[in-house]
């Protein structure tokens, strides 16, 4: 089993808490690096002294620039756009889900509102990519 | 008069008629009536030969006949030569000749005067070939002046008594004239006797007049019609239908002419005022511009009138003035100019009168009226009528004759006609124009609807998403507060927390239904054909049904063209709502429906505890639910109804309180 990097794009802090929390329990050798919002996330991924990141987890929901925006960007760039990016919404519009995967996603997860469901999907989500075999730097 | 006819009396009867009419139509009277003949005849082939002669004539011409040739010249006189050369020339050339007086003198005998009439006889190449004679030497000047008198008392009596107007013109001067031409133009005979053809013409027909004067007097024609207008002494108008003859005498000289009028002014007048009227109305049918009706009123339909000048004025309320707005004639040289336009004040002049009283005028005489203001040029007569809308004047339609007199009470009622025309016009305009802002105002309203429903849908939506955030953060928070401190609760034996958590799940229930509700105006609308039976299969699978209750399709349910998502919602609502009310050991939903030709009626039927008939309406209405528990929201039947109703449908519902209820829906079926 391999150890993963995560950037966890999230505005909420509790959302943030929660998936340090499932993710840690789980497995505390993944590596989890939080922006609050997409021009953060460009900041980290743009630092030459960082490793990218394996997994992008990415909110719709968010200030400033918002998930699809973000992603649209992200899909334009020579480099970044082979990161894996799932993304985490509370909305299941079908709008949304067929922008996002229009634009280039790794995956779709609505964020249910029982925090035990929550833990189950993450967990299966990062159990998934864990036997995945990735493109690493 | 120079022509004689033949005296009724020289002929006996049916014989004498029998001559007569051969003899006009230029063929030989046969023999047999020639017998009976009092006259003396013959008829002569061109050079003179006798061809037939009966034995009057050879009495008379005895001496003058020599192997069968008659030398006539033996008998005239010589005085008398002259015209008899004339005559033959005149016979040769018309035909005929009627009744010409020629003095004779045979040999040894006494002066005597005859009458002479005589026809050409033609071939059938309608080539002269002879000529008949009929020599009548009853003559005596008595009678033939008695008979001159007689019939120039008839033609004057005829003459007088005509309703036609008749006027004899020598070289363009009025000669003589009935009494009737001498009404019509309003002037007595003396004074016409003094004038020309010309005075009393108008300048634009005196040309074309000549033109046929001129046709006439070189024999081209010898009579002409024609429709033509006249000053009358009053200077007004009269039109007149005339005939014009020429009158020559047996020679063919110009004597004069005679022409013959018809009054046709009110007919002309009444005729071209219809038509008018008619061109009006259909010209500024659908026009919607106050100024553009009044120039085509000024343009296109005075000019039919033969009205000189009009000028429509309009009423301006702020300046209390009127100004023009259309003319036509001299103030209106080209296009949809006026030029020197004047205004003139409320109560001033006839037309500012006129625009206070609201009552129309006509000025048969403007110099003795001192309201009259001279615009362009002066001119004899005015007549001004309001155009009355919504009983204010709101413009003036003015038209200026340079004829005394001019205008009659026809002219009054055709304008108040086009007045009133214009003014409808208008009124239909104003109420088109109305009507229109009140549509742009209509649709702008709308748009501002649509933009403000689209922001609602919006809102809502994003709101739910909203409020779910915070309620899955409380939910995690409670879980690690239940994981971290496992012992304490359990000490506690506190069932807080599930109460809590309970809430947080009934509080998504509500969101997620109001987000289906504001959901049902947003989602596109594709109607597919969707199988209904297939919808509650799939119901059937997604919700949970508890095992006592049953649910059953009567029959099978028809295709329909629905939005998919829409039919799922609408059953899965109603069948929800079943579910939650039934109270028996063994529940049964039934769903069914009735085919009524243009729609659907379904109905959803269910044995649970029933509804209230006062509650019958409530329960559609948001957040309203007969039950508080944590499975209703109340919010499920308003979507139902929000559904129904989006499809024009109607949703009501039978109920038995303890036994169960039936919703009812129609659904239109689409085409």
């Amino acid at each position: 089993m391999s150890t993963l990097s995560f950037l966890l794009i999230e505005d909420d802090e509790i959302e943030r808490m929660k998936f340090q929390r499932v993710v840690s329990k789980y497995e505390p050798n993944h590596i989890i690096v939080e922006a609050t919002n997409g021009e953060e996330a460009l900041e980290i991924l743009n630092d030459d002294n960082q490793p990218l990141p394996d997994i992008i987890l990415l909110d719709l929901n968010m200030p400033k620039m918002n998930g699809i925006e973000f992603l649209t960007l992200l899909k334009n760039h020579d480099r970044f756009k082979y990161l894996p990016t799932i993304v985490l919404s509370t909305s299941n519009n079908h709008q949304d889900l067929l922008e996002c995967y229009k634009t280039g996603i790794a995956g779709y997860i609505v964020k249910p509102l029982k925090y035990e469901d929550y833990a189950l999907k993450i967990q299966s989500m990062v159990s998934y990519w864990e036997s995945n075999e990735l493109i690493k730097g | 008069m120079n022509r004689i006819l033949p005296k009724p009396s020289e002929l006996s009867s049916t014989k004498e008629k029998e001559v007569r009419n051969a003899f006009i139509k230029n063929e030989v009277i046969p023999n047999d009536i020639l017998e009976h003949i009092s006259e003396a005849y013959l008829v002569l082939d061109l050079t003179g030969n006798i061809i037939q002669i009966n034995e009057k004539a050879s009495n008379l011409f005895k001496h003058a006949i020599k192997d069968s040739k008659l030398f006539i010249k033996k008998c005239i006189c010589d005085n008398t030569f002259p015209d008899f050369i004339k005559l033959y020339r005149a016979l040769l050339r018309n035909g005929h000749l009627l009744g010409q007086k020629i003095c004779i003198q045979s040999y040894n005998q006494p002066k005597l005067e005859i009458l002479i009439r005589a026809t050409v006889l033609y071939d059938a190449n309608q080539k002269p070939i002879a000529f008949q004679c009929l020599f009548n030497d009853q003559v005596d000047r008595e009678s033939f002046l008695q008979n001159y008198h007689e019939q120039k008392e008839q033609l004057v009596t005829v003459l007088e008594n005509s309703s036609l107007g008749i006027v004899f013109i020598k070289n363009g001067k009025i000669l003589k004239t009935n009494t009737t031409f001498c009404s019509l133009l309003g002037y007595d005979e003396h004074e016409l006797s003094t004038l020309t053809i010309n005075d009393i013409s108008f300048p634009e027909d005196v040309e074309n007049s000549q033109k046929i004067i001129q046709k006439m007097n070189l024999g081209k024609i010898n009579h002409f019609h024609f429709t033509q207008k006249y000053k009358k002494k009053d200077q007004s108008l009269l039109i007149a239908r005339v005939r014009i003859n020429i009158i020559k005498d047996e020679i063919g000289n110009y004597l004069y002419h005679v022409a013959m009028l018809e009054d046709i002014t009110k007919e002309v007048q009444e005729s071209s005022m219809l038509k008018a009227l008619n061109t009006l109305m259909s010209s500024i049918i659908g026009k919607s511009n106050i100024y553009e009706i009044a120039w085509e009123i000024t343009q296109k339909v005075i000019s039919l009138f033969g009205l000189e000048d009009c000028v429509i004025y309009m009423f301006n309320h702020d300046r209390t003035l009127l100004e023009q707005i259309a003319a036509y004639g001299d103030k209106n040289p080209k296009g949809r100019e006026i030029i020197n336009k004047i205004t003139i004040p409320l109560g001033e002049g006839i037309v500012g009168t006129v625009a206070q009283t609201g009552i129309s005028e006509i000025v048969n005489d403007t110099a003795l009226d001192s309201r009259y203001i001279v615009d362009d040029k002066y001119r004899a007569s005015e007549i001004t009528v309001p155009i009355i809308a919504d009983g204010m004047v709101i413009g003036i339609i003015d038209s200026e004759h340079s004829t005394k007199n001019y205008f009659t009470n026809t002219h009054l009622e055709t304008l108040t006609n086009i007045a009133n025309l214009a003014a409808s016009q208008l009124k239909s305009a104003m109420n088109l124009q109305r009507f229109l802002d009140t549509e742009k105002q209509k649709s702008l309203l709308l748009n501002n609807l649509q933009a403000r429903n689209q922001e609602l849908q919006e809102y809502a939506h994003i709101v739910s998403h909203d409020l779910k955030s915070p309620l899955r953060s409380i939910n995690a928070l409670i879980s690690w507060l239940k994981e971290d401190y496992t012992d304490v609760f359990e000490q506690q034996k506190t069932n807080h927390i599930p109460l809590i958590e309970n809430t947080l799940d009934r509080m998504e229930k509500l969101i997620n239904g109001v987000l289906d509700y504001s959901k049902i105006d947003l989602e596109n609308n594709e109607y597919k054909s969707i199988d209904l039976n297939q919808v509650i299969h799939n119901i059937k699978k997604t919700t949970y049904i508890p095992k006592h209750i049953n649910i059953l399709i009567k029959k099978p349910l028809p295709i329909l063209k629905i939005d998919h998502t829409k039919a799922t919602q609408l059953f899965q609502n109603l069948i929800s709502n079943a579910i939650k009310f039934i109270d028996k050991n063994i529940g049964i939903i039934q769903i069914d429906y009735e085919d009524h030709g243009t729609y659907h009626t379904f109905s959803v039927k269910d044995n649970g505890i029933g509804i209230d008939k006062k509650y019958h309406q409530k329960i559609f209405k948001m957040f309203q639910s007969l039950q508080t528990n944590a499975e209703s929201t109340g919010i499920g039947l308003a979507i139902v109804k929000k559904i129904v109703q989006y499809y024009n449908g109607d949703i009501w519902l039978e109920s038995t309180v303890g036994k169960g209820t039936t919703f009812f829906f129609n659904l239109k079926k689409v085409s």
